[in-house]
């Protein structure tokens, strides 16, 4: 039965999920934040950030706080979407309907 | 912390795994917020031994000390508030830390007190409010200043909030006495989940600095 059920393919992977769950809670995130929060190394989070980017769920942001480099990153609207129905999906496969 | 592969697609096994794994995430960024705790708490106690000395005071017909009692209670929030604002300045931010959040607190709690402290000020000088009513507008203002920070923030400030507002409405009910009821209410409905919400936050570093 489960089988049935289309998942989102990036969203299976446990750290672009977890992006998406941080920025589905929070306005907005840094990447530090990011980092401090799924406890993942600097370049996998680059890694899965890009991805998510580029498939338009994640709005990024590059810009100079103090003189320094800050990238922040927010949810689209395609991408709550995409989580809620994952979460969604998820928790009707492990209802087992 | 571990970010394990899975099988290609969520299976009945796995799935809960994941839901697991997507609620401890949301709550890692929930708990990641730095409210600045210690002014609610320091402001409570000063509220809490304050008003109710004010009103027997104020009762007993002593209005100089009673005016005394006033200004060195609010030069002192105003000190701890100045000493814990500096203090914090020079605390490294908590890692990964909700600074939005934190930012709607702040407003939440200055846009419920400026107009409290703008009553207070201008209210008794023209006849608007009476000067013994003045406390029943800080309880109201606290009152809509704990909501808020329950709203953007923890539950427990909003419960508080309704209490303080609770207290405000006796308090409007026996006006000679406002001072003995609102201090207990607005003092415990502050420091209470200020230290519920401090203790998080010290709790949480902690466990960054063991990690």
């Amino acid at each position: 039965m489960s089988r049935e059920l289309d998942f989102d393919p990036l969203l299976m992977s446990r750290v672009r999920l977890g992006i998406v769950a941080v920025l589905v809670e929070r306005d907005a995130a840094t990447f530090p934040d990011l980092k401090a929060v799924l406890g993942v190394t600097q370049g996998n989070l680059g890694v899965h950030l890009r991805k998510l980017e580029e498939a338009g769920y994640v709005a990024v942001e590059k810009e100079f706080a103090d003189r320094k480099p800050r990238t922040t990153a927010r949810l689209t609207t395609v991408g709550r979407t995409a989580f809620l129905t994952h979460v969604e999906r998820l928790g009707r496969i492990a209802r087992g309907e | 912390m571990t970010h394990p592969t899975h099988p290609a697609h969520p299976t009945s096994d796995t799935a809960p795994d994941d839901l697991r794994y997507i609620r401890g995430v949301l709550e890692r960024t929930q708990r990641r917020i730095d409210p600045h705790a210690l002014h609610f708490v320091s402001w409570g106690a000063i509220v809490l031994v304050s008003y109710p000395v004010m009103n027997w005071l104020q009762n007993a017909g002593r209005l100089r000390e009673m005016a005394i009692v006033g200004g060195v209670a609010l030069a002192l929030g105003i000190a701890l508030s100045v000493a814990f604002e500096w203090r914090l300045s020079r605390r490294p931010r908590l890692e990964g830390e909700d600074t939005f959040v934190s930012a709607q607190i702040h407003r939440v709690v200055w846009g419920a007190l400026a107009p409290a402290i703008a009553l207070s000020a201008t209210g008794p000088a023209i006849g608007f409010i009476d000067g013994p009513a003045v406390p029943i507008v800080w309880g109201l203002a606290y009152a809509v200043m704990a909501y808020m920070v329950g709203v953007v923030y923890r539950r427990e400030f909003m419960w508080s909030g309704l209490a303080i507002f609770v207290g405000s409405v006796l308090a409007m009910n026996f006006v000679d006495h406002a001072g003995f009821i609102l201090g207990p209410f607005m003092g415990l409905g502050m420091i209470v989940p200020g230290l519920m919400a401090e203790f998080r936050v010290r709790r949480l570093r902690a466990e960054d600095a063991a990690a």
